[in-house]
């Protein structure tokens, strides 16, 4: 956590040093959540998440962070898993709606992303699929204590501007090339960020509310606008 | 297209485009097809077991000097295991394959043969005829210690846990001449061990 918004002031301020009010000047932050989490406390048994994001517009870019704390859960008459862990995604979208004047953004995107967690099975050695054991039935406990998995995302979503700074949106994740580190002798059935690990891609969903921190006015630059700037410049030049 | 963005703004109160409505119905086609892709994944199958494979193969030398070997009938007073008071096998079973259970609470488990020496019939009664077997069973039984790692997974919430058991290891054996010839526990596998006499 301590990285992710060390990660994010730096490049504030450096855009801020070296972009001085131009093209590439970024002009706002925005900070959402994924109201999901309120919907999965309520009615999901299984799983519970929190999660938060941030980006930062570079002209028809911007740099994206997610950060996600998670907990799943499978408590079933023959094993017990429990999954506790964090993860985080870094990356950068492009927006199609770059012209739009009320900064409503369609976006395509990568990320990389991390996790880390640890998880643990509790389970009947009877209540196994190979039911034919030949063996009493016992009580076994197997763990994973700091496992550790990345991938990469293909997303594409919107952000709508309801009212004033405050967005809505929702963002479509394609997560592939699942890699998990760090186990022994447990394959860990959730990767918090990723969901269950069945294969080595997943698709996912995320609706996120954000407020726009704005800290100057973002220049759209439309044809019209490409006009008044060059005649501006003429105007200096002269 | 038109309509429905106008509409969609009105009752939303939006002001979204043509655009971001394409994108939109673009995205539903994506995450529904996803949604389709992503359900159809979990099957309940499993390829392993817990049934370790003993094979007892005798080699036979031939008038012309070559061996020759084939799987050989065997009879055991027992076979049971460390910690399990379950008998696999008992002297009405010949078989030339056991098909002996880890211990799948366990990295490691120990196998007893119990041998006969000799069996005697004793007749008890000619009308009718009552016969009682009697077994010679020789005080020091052999014995196979197997290690493995157990590598736990949930298959989907509802088939529930499998245990694949790999790197299969002959820590010890009483048998004289064998053979590691399968290191994994599997409903494919023909034989793990090979006994030959």
């Amino acid at each position: 956590m301590k990285y992710f918004f060390s990660i994010f002031c730096l490049t504030i301020c450096c855009f801020n040093l070296f972009g001085q009010a131009g093209r590439y000047a970024p002009s706002a932050v925005k900070l959402g959540i994924d109201p999901g989490t309120l919907g999965y406390m309520i009615f999901s048994e299984k799983r519970e998440f929190f999660e938060v994001e941030a980006d930062i517009d570079i002209d028809r870019f911007f740099i994206v962070a997610n950060y996600g704390l998670s907990s799943f859960k499978l408590n079933e008459d023959t094993y017990i898993y429990e999954n506790d862990g964090s993860y985080l995604r870094l990356g950068a979208d492009i927006n199609f709606m770059q012209k739009d004047p009320n900064l409503n953004i369609a976006f395509f995107g990568l990320r990389y992303a991390t996790s880390s967690f640890s998880d643990k099975l509790d389970y009947d050695t009877k209540a196994l699929i190979q039911s034919e054991i030949g063996w009493p039935s016992t009580r076994e406990t197997t763990s994973n204590s700091n496992a550790k998995a990345n991938w990469y995302e293909m997303v594409s979503g919107l952000k709508i501007r309801v009212v004033k700074q405050l967005y809505m949106g929702f963002t479509v994740r394609f997560k592939f090339i699942l890699n998990v580190k760090q186990t022994v002798d447990l394959r860990p059935y959730y990767i918090p960020g990723f969901g269950k690990n069945i294969n080595t891609s997943a698709f996912g969903f995320n609706y996120y509310v954000s407020y726009r921190l704005p800290f100057r006015k973002k220049i759209i630059y439309t044809d019209e606008n490409k006009n008044v700037i060059k005649e501006k410049k003429k105007k200096k030049e002269k | 297209m038109d309509k429905f963005a106008f509409h969609l703004e009105k009752l939303f109160m939006l002001d979204v485009g043509r655009k971001s409505i394409r994108f939109i119905v673009w995205l539903v086609v994506i995450f529904s097809g996803s949604i389709f892709f992503s359900c159809a994944n979990e099957d309940c199958v499993s390829v392993f077991n817990n049934d370790l494979l003993v094979g007892f193969i005798k080699a036979d030398t031939l008038a012309s000097g070559q061996i020759e070997f084939h799987e050989a009938d065997t009879l055991f007073y027992s076979i049971t295991a460390i910690g399990n008071d379950t008998i696999f096998y008992d002297s009405t079973k010949i078989a030339s394959t056991f098909v002996l259970p880890v211990n799948p609470a366990d990295d490691l488990t120990t196998f007893r043969f119990e041998v006969i020496d000799s069996i005697r019939y004793d007749t008890l009664s000619f009308d009718p005829i009552e016969i009682e077997t009697i077994y010679y069973v020789n005080p020091i039984p052999h014995t196979i210690t197997v290690s493995y790692d157990r590598k736990h997974r949930i298959i989907s919430e509802d088939c529930g846990t499998e245990i694949a058991y790999i790197n299969l290891n002959i820590e010890e054996i009483s048998f004289s001449t064998t053979n590691l010839a399968e290191d994994k526990l599997s409903r494919f596998n023909e034989v793990n061990i090979e006994v030959f006499f």
